[in-house]
């Protein structure tokens, strides 16, 4: 393995910046570095002076992306999962990427592109349908959350699954947050 | 009925029931480690209330500042819970407060209201 040298973390820093890259985590997302990586977004708002509202809805954005990987990522050993925030063009994005298990690959795909199909009012009929069919269910449904992420972002969701190995895939996501809702 | 008085954290929201004094509200950020069991000690305090007990009217305020998915499906069950008090002849009122900007708040408490079939005041602050 080559040395990482000044060189190298040079070539680092102007990689992050070309990609537009404001904060950049990776790293075990455990729910005690979700709470910290919180903080960071929220002390981010004051740097962007952006208004209330989109804050609100990053925030939420940040939340739910990050709980995804908290909850249903795999973690630990060289399978590290990763989180960024952006801004490109005047437009905010959030990233995640994480290692999951094949088999719960077909549903999340399934979920997104159910999701991807609707527009904001097929999307608001789906969240209301959710919140009251799941009554009884105590499991963290990570559907809702996705419905929530392409309500708040007022966009599509942007995902790609690449293969690791025999058992596990690499789940990229991202979504940019229109500034008009 | 012994009062329910949660402290609030960064990602818990504060929880007053106390019958006694008559203040029920639920105030702050809602992201629980585990949503499931933090909201099931609210809607089991809820079932508990018994009707001969109660007097006058109870005003119930629901002032989130954020809440995740997961906890938008347990505040559905606990306003559940509430229209559940009119079979009891306990009479409430529900005030849903949301930051004036917070659009997507104050949709919440009327999607809420329509879910349950129930009636939310719904209550704007200027920030």
């Amino acid at each position: 393995m080559e040395e990482f040298d000044n060189q190298s973390l040079f070539n680092l820093h102007r990689s992050i910046i070309e990609e537009h890259m404001d904060f950049l985590y990776k790293g075990n997302i455990t729910t005690d570095v979700v709470n910290i990586l919180l903080e960071i977004v929220k002390k981010k708002f004051s740097e962007f002076k952006i208004d209330y509202s989109l804050q609100k809805r990053i925030y939420n954005i940040a939340v739910e992306c990050l709980e995804n990987v908290c909850d249903h990522g795999l973690s630990g050993g060289d399978i590290d999962s990763i989180f960024l925030i952006g801004k490109l063009d005047g437009i905010f994005f959030i990233g995640t990427g994480n290692i999951i298990n094949k088999d719960v690959t077909n549903s999340l795909e399934s979920s997104l592109n159910k999701i991807n199909a609707l527009d904001r009012e097929g999307l608001k009929l789906i969240y209301k349908e959710t919140i009251a069919q799941q009554l009884e269910s105590d499991s963290n449904d990570v559907g809702l959350g996705l419905i929530d992420i392409a309500l708040k972002a007022n966009n599509k969701i942007d995902y790609q699954i690449k293969p690791v190995n025999d058992t596990q895939d690499f789940f990229s996501f991202q979504v940019k947050i229109n500034t008009q809702v | 009925m012994e009062v329910l008085d949660l402290e609030g954290t960064s990602y818990t929201p504060k929880v007053v029931f106390d019958l006694k004094n008559k203040v029920f509200e639920i105030t702050g950020d809602s992201r629980p480690e585990d949503t499931h069991a933090f909201y099931q000690v609210l809607i089991d305090w809820l079932s508990n209330l018994d009707g001969p007990s109660v007097s006058g009217e109870l005003k119930f305020k629901f002032a989130f500042d954020y809440l995740n998915s997961s906890s938008s499906k347990f505040i559905f069950k606990l306003i559940s819970c509430l229209k559940d008090l009119e079979s009891k002849d306990i009479n409430f009122y529900i005030d849903w407060y949301y930051d004036e900007p917070d659009i997507d708040m104050k949709e919440l408490g009327e999607e809420y209201a329509e879910l349950v079939g129930i009636k939310i005041n719904l209550i704007s602050v200027e920030i």
